[in-house]
């Protein structure tokens, strides 16, 4: 049998053994994504973290792609921006204004696109209601244009983290069948994995 | 004719104490911001729809809240705990007030080490 884990990939807390198993006995999340620090060494857990970096700051890495931890490029989505992300593997979407226009141009390049939960979390009744009609827009053009849709928590403090039902929660809102969800997101790490170590 | 029994489920969370307030002054805050985020987001008909409940268990501490709602409204509630203002942790859902208690009963051990630095 298949076994589909939940994922996190955008925590902005600090990486810590403890943590992990902290989150995974309360939330029940299995991999959760951690904004690389050079500092990191020993990393118990490393089959289930993956370490975020952007483009810019990828020299910091050093040996420690030789460690065995898998790391993932992001970027933010900036339409004004000149930078090529057609070789990154993530992006964080923060303003899904003229995304349109994102997708026909990087479409079929396996991109995840991102969305952080705590960007939307105070925003007033009318905006939510609107975050998730546009996710489910988002969502469908992700199909077409094959990105992978990525919801995450965006949490820099624990009482933003979120349990994988709170997740599901919002993918059952946003119209997404929520074992569907988890097993192509499972998939997509394991695309980029495999990608990664060749 | 029978009728179809109403299910519940109930939800754990942790809720955090705020400086220079008790536990009472906290709760009260939290339901306050609870109540007007769920009609806020999901509506008035909704919201009494969901027979949401505060109840009260003697054996656990007092960060520890249990909400009961119906079945058919346990997301809704979910999101609008999410977007509530209130510093929480959404523990667990589970279908008896049972099985919740061994599961928070679990709980403190991974908090209170220092797990989770919270307040």
């Amino acid at each position: 049998m298949k076994i589909i884990k939940t994922v996190d990939l955008g925590t902005r807390l600090v990486y810590s053994d403890r943590l992990v198993e902290s989150i995974k006995s309360l939330f029940d999340i299995d991999i959760l994504g951690f904004d690389f620090d050079k500092n990191y060494d020993n990393v118990f857990y490393e089959s289930n973290i993956i370490f975020r970096t952007s483009c810019t700051s990828k020299k910091n890495i050093g040996n420690n792609e030789k460690n065995g931890y898998f790391f993932l490029l992001g970027s933010i989505f900036d339409l004004y921006s000149k930078e090529n992300v057609s070789n990154v593997d993530i992006l964080n979407i923060k303003d899904i204004r003229d995304v349109k226009f994102f997708f026909k141009k990087y479409g079929g390049k396996n991109i995840g696109m991102e969305f952080l939960l705590s960007d939307m979390r105070y925003f007033f009744g009318d905006k939510i209601g609107k975050w998730f009609s546009d996710m489910k827009w988002i969502h469908e053009q992700c199909i077409k244009y094959d990105f992978q849709f990525i919801l995450s928590s965006g949490a820099s403090n624990y009482s933003e983290l979120l349990s994988s039902k709170v997740f599901n929660a919002f993918l059952t809102k946003i119209n997404i069948e929520t074992k569907k969800y988890w097993n192509d997101l499972n998939c997509w790490l394991n695309d980029k994995k495999s990608l990664y170590w060749q | 004719m029978t009728l179809a029994k109403k299910k519940f489920r109930y939800i754990c969370i942790y809720l955090v104490r705020h400086q220079h307030e008790d536990n009472d002054q906290t709760l009260v805050k939290f339901k306050h911001n609870f109540y007007s985020r769920f009609a806020e987001i999901f509506g008035q008909i909704d919201f009494y729809s969901s027979n949401i409940r505060f109840l009260k268990i003697n054996e656990l501490s007092p960060e520890f809240v249990i909400i009961k709602c119906k079945l058919e409204f346990v997301d809704m509630l979910l999101l609008s705990l999410y977007f509530t203002s209130s510093t929480i942790l959404i523990l667990n859902v589970s279908g008896t007030i049972k099985k919740m208690k061994k599961r928070i009963l679990k709980i403190p051990h991974y908090i209170n080490d220092g797990g989770l630095p919270l307040g």
